[in-house]
Parts: C-alpha cells; structure tokens; sequence
C-alpha cells in the first residue's frame, strides 16, 4: 500500500521494458478542454482494457501540437515483476518513451536496447508519437549498464539475435522492415525544474560502437502524467514536489536572510569599534571640556563684576529711598538668574504697610524706575491696621553699572 | 546543494527547513538586538562628542572674552580673598555693625581666581545696612554683591538680619595664559 501524506521516494528513474506495454494514439477533438483529457484518458484505458483501471499500469504522453496522445497500459502486476522499487521511484516510464522526441521526418522505426528486450516504435511521418510498439525478450539478459563506446562481442551477439528476431516477429505482424536506429539510454535525470533529461546513445551494430546524442527532455506536467504510477499517487507526488519547491525557495531564502544576519553582524562588529574609538576620543577630549566648561563658569562669574557689581545693593538703596515711613523690609532675598543666556537679578521683599493702598502706593512708585524690569505686588493680606505684602522686582543684568573701559574703585 | 536537499524526503527537507529558519531567527534576533544598542551608544557617543566640540570651539571666544577682561579691569585693584576679608572688615568696623565673616571656596582658571566671602550683618537697621553698602561702593567693579538676604532681627520692624554674599577676583597679568 502506498503512502498517502509522505513519499519515500528515491531519485531514481526506471524504465521499464516495452514488451509489457499495449499502446494506442487517441486523437483528441479540438473542443475537448484540458481538465476533461484525463477523464478522456480513464475511458480510453478502461475501454481497451479487460481489466479493471485499478489494476493496470498506465500512462499517457500528449503530442499537443497534433492533438494526440500516446497511451500505454500494462498490468501493476507484470510491471511489478518487472520491477520491485515501482512504488519507491522517482519516477516509473516505458522504455520507448524515451525514443520520442522530434517529429519524423518520414515514416520510420527507432529501437530501444534494454538490459531484456528491444523494443521497436513505429513513427508515421511527421508523428511525435509512434503508432505501434513491438518487443521481443533476448535470449539472454544483458547487463544493467553499457560501456559508454564500446558494446562488447559477447552482447553484440545477443542484440544481433534479438534484433534478427524482432525483424521476423514485426514481417509476421504487417510492420515495416526495421531500420538500424538503435538506441539504449545511456543516462536519465531528474532536473531541479523536476524535468527529466534523457540522453540516449546510438549503436552501430556492424562496429559494436556506441555514439551518444543530444540530451531530451520531458517537461511540465508530462512527467507525471507519462508516469506509471495510478493519478492519486502522482497527484500526492505532484504536491510534495510543489512543497519541496517551496522548500528549497525557503531554504535559499534563509541563506540570504543568514547572509544578512552575518552582514549585521560584520556592521556590529564594526560599530563596536567606531563606538569604542568614539568613547575613546570623548575621554581624552574630556579634561579639555570640563576645563572650557570650569573657564565659563569663571568667566561668567568675573563678567559679572563689570556689568553689575553691587546692583542688588542699588536696588535695595532704591527701595529704600521709596519706602513710606510706616512701610518696614521684613525679609528679604537678592539673587541671579539666567534667562537666554542672560543674567538677571531679582530680589523677593517681605513688608509690613499700613494699609493695602499704601503698600500699592510703594509698588506704584519703584516701577516708575528704570531699573526694574518686572514689579509684582502679591499675597496682600490686612489685619488689624497692618498689611503683608510680598514684592518682586528685576533688575536686568546690563541694567546699568556697567563698566566699558576700565575701573578704579 | 539541490541534490543533496532532493535527496532528502519531506519529512526531512520540512526539519532541516524549520531547523534552519530557528536558527536564523535566533541570530536574527541576537543581530537586531545588538545593533539595537549599538546605535543608542552610538548615537550618545555622537551626541556626547557634538557637544563636547561646541563646547572646545567657545575656548577662542572664552580666551577672547578673558583678555578683554584683563584689558578693562586695572590688576593692581583686583581682591585676593584675604584683601576682600579685610575690605569688608574694615567697612563693617567703619559703619559700626555686628557681623561675622565666612570664606567660600576659591575657583581658579589661567590667570584668573575667583573668591567669596559671606558676611552676615546681625540686628542692623536699614541706614546701616545702606551705609554698609556705600562702603562697599568704593571697591566697585572688584568687589562683586552676589546675593543678599534680609531676614527679621529683632524685637522691632526696623531690626533686621541680613547675609551678603560677596565676591572678588584677582587676575595676573603675567604670563596671560589659560
């Protein structure tokens, strides 16, 4: 029984000999559509067949350009005889499938040498696809393989015998006589397309030498369809195929895909060191840095001295010039800030007024000074006859004091 | 490659196939990973370097600024800290107030220093405080008010505490090196 999920295929092809075989051409009517050909087929085989289909070995090869197909058919039995790894091959042909290739010239007949018979196919003018086969069983099996150039006496002889007997039953059975095309196949393969390449070597019988020819090819869907092997099988065969393409498409992929993986990793590897040699650069740079950054820091403090030496001193003399008699500083802080890159001074009062007016009073007049940028009067709050305040005010740095050409105290 | 993988049945090619794409995917994984953060170090390190170069090409413009400094400003009237100690001493002794005296640690850059002293003024009332600061505005622009609070210092209003922070240079003119 075979398998149905997974094959255990080999790839080997065999090729088995054409005695077994019953052929027979079917012209196809123009109108028949692909997917109807097989069921075509079924009928055809079934028809020319005392046997059920489930026990015959066939398969069909199409001449498209003729509309015709060759059909063949023997029993799974005789072609198990004939052969044990047929469910384990790659793939299961007839000898003389492989003499098709192109179209005869004239009417002809092309012989096919196998290890135990020769097989005779008979080609219409200008027919692909012999009409008749005719085989006969040497007397004594040949070996598996032939010497590539040179056949030797003892085989000669047998294939002479075999081939004298051929042409006696093909006279009895109304054929032509034969002419000397004979062939064996020297080497089968399958290709990556899953196309098998087909080289046949020609034997000159008079010299026992051998001459190889041309390599042929069966493609696409004849593959299986010219396979023994029943349709489930080949079907199942067709789609590990088809998997197995997609496969080796992945595989091929993970190599490109690991060859960017190694690609990254190559650029890591470089990175690493132009981060290394990068940190490297930032430490040595790195006293001269905090050297600039500790020279700003001093230069900005040492700037300061010319541009406002004791301004939150003035602005206190200010305010204080301002400052109603009942209006007393009960705390108070003076300090810098940076604003874009701009110090300013600021200082934060705490009061105690009279009343809230007078407290507005006194704010009303320090922002009548140019010295001060911002004046906020906030947190007002009366109790018996007295009033908090908070006051802030701002003094930009270039506000005034500012020494352009030198100072002596 | 191909024939060998041929070769193989299904089962085989379906193993090796998965077997090999886990082993891509865990490379994968380590290489995105990695590169990851290789390029936050790198883009650190650059950032880090970009500044540290804006921060070396202002020298020119700090050295510059320091000679005009050196040019505006007379080195015989620049305040090391113990004359700046004195100054406010004097001063705070001259107006007749209590106070106290603390020292701030000195910076130093070329032929520049930095110092500060802090004094810290107790119960004193506004006229003092003002009459303090007109003595230090003699000293003006070499004696520098950094900051200043006021805090109350007193049973009265009038009485106050106050902290100035006062700052001083000195600057040597020979050798003008930074």
């Amino acid at each position: 029984m075979r398998p149905s999920s997974t094959l255990n295929l080999s790839n080997t092809i065999h090729w088995l000999p054409g005695q077994a075989f019953v052929v027979q051409v079917l012209d196809l009517p123009q109108e028949l559509a692909d997917e109807e050909l097989l069921s075509t087929v079924e009928l055809a085989v079934e028809s020319a067949s005392p046997l059920p289909i489930e026990h015959l070995a066939w398969g069909w090869y199409p001449d498209e350009s003729a509309r015709q197909i060759l059909v063949y058919m023997s029993t799974r039995e005789r072609c198990l005889d004939a052969l044990q790894e047929f469910d384990t091959a790659a793939h299961v042909y007839p000898a003389f499938l492989s003499l098709i290739n192109a179209p005869s010239v004239e009417a002809t007949c092309r012989i096919i040498l196998t290890a135990v018979d020769l097989s005779a196919a008979y080609f219409q003018t200008g027919a692909r696809l012999p009409d008749a086969i005719k085989s006969i069983r040497h007397t004594e099996a040949l070996p598996d393989q032939f010497n590539q150039t040179e056949i030797s006496e003892a085989q000669l002889q047998i294939i002479r015998a075999s081939f004298e007997k051929l042409q006696t039953a093909a006279t009895k059975a109304g054929l032509p006589k034969l002419e000397s095309n004979l062939y064996y196949l020297a080497e089968s393969a399958i290709e990556l397309d899953h196309s098998i390449q087909i080289t046949l070597a020609r034997i000159d019988l008079a010299s026992g030498t051998c001459e190889t020819l041309p390599a042929q090819w069966i493609r696409g869907h004849n593959v299986y369809h010219a396979d023994l092997r029943d349709q489930a099988f080949l079907d199942n065969r067709r789609r590990e195929d088809r998997i197995a393409d997609g496969l080796w498409t992945a595989l091929m992929t993970s190599a490109y895909t690991a060859a960017g993986i190694l690609l990254l990793f190559l650029i890591n590897w470089i990175g690493i060191f132009i981060i290394r040699h990068t940190e490297s650069t930032i430490d040595a740079q790195a006293p001269a840095v905090h050297r600039v950054e500790e020279k700003e820091s001093l230069l900005a403090g040492i700037e300061l001295f010319s541009t406002s030496a004791l301004q939150p001193f003035k602005a206190l003399e200010i305010m204080n010039a301002e400052r109603p008699d009942s209006v007393y500083f009960q705390n108070m802080r003076a300090g810098a800030e940076r604003e874009n890159a701009q110090e300013n001074f600021f200082l934060r009062l705490k009061g105690i007024a009279s009343s809230a007016a007078e407290a507005d009073n006194f704010a009303n007049r320090i922002r009548g000074n140019a010295l001060f940028s911002t004046v906020e009067l906030s947190d007002l709050r009366s109790q018996n006859n007295r009033t908090d305040f908070n006051l802030f005010v701002r003094i930009p740095a270039n506000a005034s004091e500012s020494i352009e050409n030198g100072g002596t105290p | 490659m191909r024939p060998y993988f041929n070769q193989l049945s299904l089962r085989e090619k379906i193993l090796l196939s998965a077997f090999i794409w886990v082993l891509i995917g865990i490379f994968a994984t380590m290489a995105l990973k990695q590169s990851g953060q290789h390029w936050k170090q790198w883009q650190s390190a650059r950032n880090t370097k970009q500044v540290q170069a804006l921060i070396l090409a202002r020298e020119a413009n700090y050295d510059a600024r320091f000679a005009l400094i050196t040019q505006r400003f007379d080195s015989q009237y620049t305040l090391d800290e113990t004359e700046l100690r004195n100054r406010l001493e004097a001063i705070c002794k001259e107006v007749g107030v209590d106070y106290t005296l603390t020292s701030g640690t000195p910076k130093q850059e070329g032929n520049f220093s930095l110092f500060e002293v802090v004094v810290y003024l107790n119960r004193v009332e506004m006229p003092g405080l003002l009459a303090f600061y007109n003595g230090t505005l003699e000293s003006a622009p070499y004696m520098r008010l950094d900051a200043l609070t006021l805090s109350p210092g007193g049973n009265t209003p009038e009485m106050l505490s106050a902290k100035f922070v006062f700052k001083s240079f000195e600057m040597e003119t020979q050798p003008t090196r930074f």
